[in-house]
This record gives C-alpha cells, structure tokens and sequence, in this order.
C-alpha cells in the first residue's frame, strides 16, 4: 500500500489555489508555443481573472491539480482528469507544464505517472484517453514512456501555420498500466 | 450549385425541429439503446417527453444565440413522417473542422433515406459551411452505421479500445472522418 499517491520523484501534485494559478496561467498562455500545445481553439489572450472565472467552472467537472516541484515547491504547470464516463470508466486526461525551464527534464513524465496512478489506483478508471496534435512530440515521447498505445488520428484535423496537421489518439488500459507498474 | 436545395433530397427533406411535435418520437426512440447510443455517449437514461421538449428547446435557443450549432430533424417527403436527426454541435472554427451525430431511429430507414440524409448532411457541410473535415462517433458493435458511413466515403481514424460498456462488456469506440477531398473523390466516382 502506497499512501503518497500525489508524491513522485520530481514533483507532487497539489491543491489548486484558484487565485495563485491564475496570473500563471495567464502568464503562461501569453507563450503561443504553450498555447498552442495547449487547444485546438485560437491562441488568445487571457487575464488573471478569465482565467479564474474558467478554472472555477472546470474545477467541478473532474480532478485537476497542480503540479509543484519537489525540490522548491515551485508551481510548473496542472494537470487533470475529466470528461468522466463511471459507468464504461473512463477519463481524459490533459497536462499543461507552462514553465518552459522544466519541459524535456521529465518533470511531465512523472506528472502523467502520477495522474495514472490516481485514475487506475485511486478512482478505479478502466482506461485513461488523450489526444494530442501531430507537431508536439515531445509529449508524444512522453505518453509513449508511460504506457500509452496509440489508438489512431483524425487525419489534417489541425490548420496551423499554413498546413493540415493530425490530431494523435492515445489510450492506455488498466491492465497495460498495471504490468508496467508492478 | 447556387440555387440548388440544400435542405429538399430525392426522399427526405431537412426542417426545423419543432419541439413540441417531435418531442414524442424522440422520447419513445431514446428507449432503444441503439437510438440513445447515436446522441451521447455514457450511461443510459430515460427521457420523458416533457426532458425531450426542453432539451429541444434548449439546444435550438443555444443553437440561435450563438449560431455555432445546427441541429436539423429529417423527415420522409412522402409523407413528412420524421426518421431522425441530423447534429452538428460541435465546431472547431478555425480548423475548419466539425462533430456529426446522425440520428436514424429504425434501422428499416438507413437506406435509402439515412444515406440521403447523410449525403445532404455532407453538402451542407462542404458546400455551404465551408469546412475541411467532418467526424462522427460510434460504438464498434454498429454495423449499420459503421456501414453507412463507409459508403458515404467516411474512413475509420481512430479505434479507442474498451471505451464504450454495454451489455455487460467493453466495447471499441470508433471515429470515423471524411475530409473535403474525400468528399470530392466520392462525388467524382459517383458521377463516372
């Protein structure tokens, strides 16, 4: 029995504080590259405070945390599940680091370990879901490290920077999960 | 094709839901899990006529505020008895891509009339909202529909494993897609 589900090796995941996030992630949006790795919707620009009013709404549609580093405590990004199915159990995932000093260091790595463990320890879930877009495969890398199976694409589903660009599916399953974390 | 009828098929025609007198069909069609399958995905729930009027209602007053949502009941032309629903109510604007769920209650009507509705879904898509790409959802165990979404010239992009549970098991989630130029391909050889 393992009682420090939210601790892993870089970082924890911790309580959003809807008020600290906030002007973070408002900063961190003003980074289009982050932006843009973030939604399929128009990069835009949001305040402090719209990003309050969101975080207040999606807050109470699943589990979302923040994700702090273990050496300082420093707030690098959040991560999240939503999108709940509890009857067939299943759950989307979705992971923003915003610190650009921590992205490729295996700071996301540890983060997705430690939301799977969540979803398949903590809530049960039968599979996890994600997608992700073509031009970002670092995260790709990095959802392959933990055990996720690509599962297909919605082909040119992305228009950026002048050309078509595929929206990646991803799953992984409980049991898959289960045999990579004995 | 300007001048050309974008919502008067061979067999169906496109109109307006009327809340009020299609409330009773799709309450009583929401009973069969196959019919429930093709509006969401999730648990099943009875709707009763009066929660099929105000989802209608609410969906045609979001569909009016924000004009980002089209929702359209297919009915016969012989005798405008309704069969279904055509969904669009999820866009992603600048990617020029858009979510389809086409709602045919009895299997009977897939064809000829589901097809034509889903051909004129098509047109409507490519034609007049200007899009490149179009999905649409559906459990694996579908057949029908998986079909007649093949035949439309839909191809399968994405299989999500177990995704779905019914009948006691796990079930693949399908998602099917069809860009411009598939469309275009397809209308091509039909026309050879």
């Amino acid at each position: 029995m393992n009682y420090a589900v939210f601790k892993g090796k870089l970082v924890r995941l911790a309580a959003i504080d809807i008020e600290k996030i906030s002007p973070e992630l408002s900063r961190w949006l003003h980074d289009s590259e982050f932006s843009r790795l973030e939604s399929t919707d128009p990069s835009s620009l949001y305040s402090p405070k719209q990003v309050q009013l969101f975080f207040e709404k999606e807050i109470k549609d699943g589990y979302h945390f923040a994700i702090n580093t273990l050496a300082d405590d420093k707030l690098i990004g959040e991560v999240g599940l939503s999108g709940f199915d509890w009857a067939a159990r299943n759950a989307w995932v979705s992971i923003g680091l915003g610190e650009r000093d921590y992205w490729g260091k295996g700071y996301g790595t540890d983060s997705m370990n430690l939301i799977l463990r969540f979803a398949f320890c903590e809530l049960n879930l039968h599979r996890v879901n994600l997608n992700v877009f073509e031009y970002n495969p670092r995260a790709i890398h990095c959802y392959e490290k933990v055990g996720f199976k690509h599962e297909g694409r919605l082909r040119q589903c992305l228009n950026r920077d002048g050309r078509r660009w595929d929206l990646v599916y991803m799953g992984i399953l409980r049991g898959e999960w289960q045999e990579s974390h004995p | 094709m300007i001048g050309s009828q974008l919502f008067e098929g061979e067999n169906v025609r496109f109109t307006a839901i009327d809340p009020e007198k299609d409330a009773m069909l799709h309450s009583t069609w929401m009973q069969d899990l196959r019919y429930a399958d093709l509006q969401h995905n999730g648990t099943f729930h009875h709707l009763s006529v009066f929660e099929a009027r105000n989802q209608f209602v609410n969906m045609l007053k979001e569909s009016a505020e924000k004009s980002n949502q089209f929702y359209f009941a297919i009915r016969k032309k012989k005798d405008e008895g309704l069969i279904g629903f055509v969904y669009l109510p999820e866009f992603s604007w600048s990617n020029g891509s858009v979510l389809m769920r086409l709602l045919i209650a009895e299997n009977d009507d897939l064809h000829p009339y589901g097809r034509e509705a889903l051909d004129m879904a098509l047109v409507y898509i490519f034609h007049e909202l200007n899009l490149y790409r179009v999905s649409m959802i559906v459990p694996e165990y579908n057949r029908e529909m998986t079909e007649l979404y093949e035949q439309a010239g839909f191809q399968l992009e994405v299989r999500m494993r177990d995704f779905c549970y019914r009948g006691g098991s796990h079930w693949d989630q399908l998602n099917y897609g069809c860009l411009l130029a598939d469309w275009q391909h397809k209308q091509a050889e039909v026309a050879q």
